[in-house]
């Protein structure tokens, strides 16, 4: 096309100036511009999102004087992490093409599991966990088997299956919040092994972890043919129920791990314990720009977007913002970062 | 052509840190003293200051501070009226003696309380309150040397300030006994009583409550087992509404006092007995006075069920708060907070005149 264009270009430049024919080589310089603004552009969007986490770190750092301190970006990450964990989870459910909103109630049914086992029954603590955990992919199996076997779609599947395990950890609890009596999780779940919180290394596994499985691990790539095109991932030999199930039972592991980490940092139990945690789960894996039609998305930007929600609740809280504002603020970041999404992948399909 | 931008992301990002880090260093913190006069904050001085309120103090600020203070809170939900009543409370208290108070909001996810707190203590406050607080919570703030003040909620070894929930609903069911009796003389006679408390799950203040205003009910009234119901009406005033609406359905010839957890929930069952056209066959006692209890005696069609609201005058606590945790940084004793009254419909506009 360049060359057609030169070409045209040299037999142009001998015409007389007033012969009304275009101008080819201003022709040529005018797309040069377009072509580099739709470089720009594109490539804004693609990086816009790191570009946000840096213009948000910079902007708390001068809005307050605390922001920036070791202890405070560690109190971010402690934040973001029962969010972020369960948020990796979620990335690979949404690359697959499936969604599952049980993971708050799983969590609180999970605290409730743990600290009614230790506070009723005298287990330690290790096992009630091992007992809630084996519960929680249970849920999953059962999750698992209503979208697969009986072809519900996941989004009610879930949410009915929400209702029912909130129900559930209410009647366990008898509506109470039940205390942890033997400490043991919660020294573990607030140790800081060479000073890192137990919670944030969960978070750091959990993506590591993610970034491998669909990186370079077979089962990854199969995840991805699965959501981005079932019938021709089927046709290619791809267990595509295998990669259903396994995501449910990923889902509701991580949400479990989340569960656990919950009730050593809150040393009790609770039905009410995680209820809404989907929709933040979800604000930030969308943030990260996974879309929710599958086959595509990038679990490390997932982790931007858990860290972008971590750093605007945290820098609001430090400017003594009241809370109404907070939410109207993190809307519009995430409003920012869906119309971002929005416009790459309108812009890649064309 | 992604190479450029491959070349300058690194760079900005470095260049941000650098200059984060810079700025990192400035700080500025405030720990000059605070003057106000000489001697300490007299009651009428106070209760000149906090106008419809008449805030008693439970703790004389002297007019001289050695430092401006920084107090920290952990709101609840500011979403509700009680608890944003706390926070301006607090903030008009703060402003009046010169102290500094930071907030947050953990929105009714209590488990996030210590995660809230971790926020708040790099700031280093002086002392920190929350409501409800817990275990956990206290040994965050222990770790950190930083004195935790609970509202209306007392954790085993914290400091405890505000409203004992058993205190609480004994007055509403006291009341609530005084009402039925006569009732039971006249217009009721000959019908079966139901107490209704309507309560929150998972609250333990909530439950405790609804729990003391069934046994102050039961110190004069005759109430059996059957008859006594701890329903759910967990949510905004709409929810205790539907839930009232189901127990009317399910009671449908008989008679009922209504202890709810607070104000809104007291006006859903207000709300319940209206759209059955059953005001008649139900008295309620709302606890707290915020907005919408003072706006449910103002209303004539509640006349006759409304009987009162327990005034916790949040606005006045969150005042007292502020003083109470002054007094803590100082090594002082302070007051406990008095709940001792109910506030009838005859008295509202002059007690919490309109506007």
């Amino acid at each position: 096309m360049a060359d057609l264009l030169h070409q045209t270009d040299e037999r142009n430049s001998a015409a007389p100036a007033d012969s009304g024919r275009p101008n080819r080589r201003r022709l040529w310089a005018l797309m040069q511009d377009a072509g580099k603004r739709r470089r720009f552009v594109d490539l804004a969007l693609d990086y816009g999102i790191y570009v946000l986490l840096v213009g948000l770190l910079l902007y708390f750092s001068f809005a307050s004087p605390y922001f920036l301190s070791v202890r405070n970006l560690f109190n971010i990450l402690l934040a973001v992490s029962v969010t972020g964990i369960i948020a990796a989870g979620m990335t690979v459910a949404l690359i697959a093409g499936q969604i599952d909103l049980t993971v708050g109630a799983v969590i609180g049914l999970t605290t409730v599991i743990t600290s009614s086992l230790v506070y009723y029954h005298g287990f330690s603590f290790l096992a009630g966990v091992l007992i809630a955990l084996v519960i929680d992919v249970l849920i999953g199996l059962l999750t698992s088997l209503l979208v697969v076997n009986l072809a519900i779609n996941s989004i009610i599947a879930t949410l009915a299956m929400t209702l029912v395990i909130q129900g559930v950890a209410l009647i366990l609890a008898n509506g109470e919040t039940i205390p942890m009596v033997n400490l043991d999780l919660v020294h573990f779940i607030n140790a800081r092994p060479f000073g890192i919180p137990i919670p944030v290394i969960g978070l750091l596994i959990a993506f590591v972890a993610g970034f491998i499985l669909l990186n370079y691990l077979r089962l990854g790539w199969h995840i991805y043919a699965t959501g981005g095109n079932p019938s021709a991932a089927l046709r290619a030999a791809i267990p595509i129920n295998r990669i259903y199930r396994f995501v449910f039972l990923l889902t509701a592991f991580l949400a479990g791990i989340g569960g656990v980490i919950t009730a050593g940092m809150a040393a009790s139990g609770s039905g009410a314990y995680g209820v809404g945690e989907e929709f933040d789960v979800l604000a930030a894996v969308l943030l990260g720009g996974i879309g929710l039609s599958g086959g595509s998305g990038r679990i490390e930007r997932t982790l931007v977007g858990v860290l972008i929600v971590g750093v605007v609740n945290n820098g609001l809280v430090l400017m003594n913002i009241p809370s109404f504002y907070q939410d109207t603020v993190k809307g519009f970041v995430l409003l920012l970062a869906v119309v971002m999404s929005a416009l790459r992948y309108k812009r890649s399909s064309r | 052509m992604q190479q450029p931008m491959r070349r300058f992301t690194p760079f900005l990002m470095s260049l941000a840190l650098l200059l984060t880090l810079a700025l990192s260093a400035c700080g500025s913190t405030d720990t000059q003293a605070v003057n106000n006069g000489t001697g300490t904050f007299t009651p009428q001085e106070v209760d000149q200051a906090t106008g419809v309120y008449h805030v008693v103090p439970v703790y004389a600020v002297p007019k001289h501070l050695p430092k401006k203070y920084k107090l920290a809170f952990i709101n609840p939900d500011l979403s509700v009226p009680s608890f944003q009543a706390w926070s301006q409370g607090m903030q008009a208290a703060a402003k009046f003696y010169g102290v500094t108070l930071i907030q947050t909001d953990v929105q009714h996810h209590f488990e996030n309380e210590d995660s809230a707190f971790q926020t708040l203590a790099v700031q280093n406050p002086d002392v920190v309150g929350a409501h409800p607080g817990d275990a956990a919570l206290l040994a965050a703030a222990q770790a950190d040397g930083i004195p935790l003040i609970t509202m209306d909620n007392q954790v085993p070894g914290a400091l405890f300030f505000g409203i004992p929930d058993n205190g609480f609903g004994s007055l509403g069911g006291q009341a609530l006994a005084t009402a039925a009796q006569q009732k039971l003389q006249s217009d009721w006679k000959g019908r079966n009583l139901v107490f209704v408390g309507l309560d929150a799950d998972p609250c333990d203040a909530c439950n405790a409550r609804v729990k003391a205003g069934l046994a102050a009910v039961r110190q004069s009234l005759s109430v059996s087992d059957a008859n006594a119901l701890d329903v759910n009406g967990y949510g905004p005033t709409d929810h205790p509404q539907a839930t009232m609406t189901d127990v009317l359905t399910a009671h449908p010839n008989d008679v009922f006092i209504v202890l709810p957890i607070n104000d809104e929930y007291g006006v859903g069952a207000l709300q319940a007995l209206q759209s059955a056209n059953r005001l008649k066959d139900g008295l309620v006692v709302t606890l707290g006075c915020d907005a919408a209890g003072q706006q449910a005696l103002r209303n004539a069609d509640y006349n006759g069920s409304d009987i009162g609201c327990v005034d916790a005058n949040p606005w006045a606590e969150g005042w007292n708060w502020v003083e109470a945790a002054i007094a803590t940084a100082l090594g002082h004793n302070y007051q406990a907070y008095n709940v001792h009254r109910v506030i009838t419909s005859a008295q509202i506009n002059q007690i919490y005149p309109q506007g």
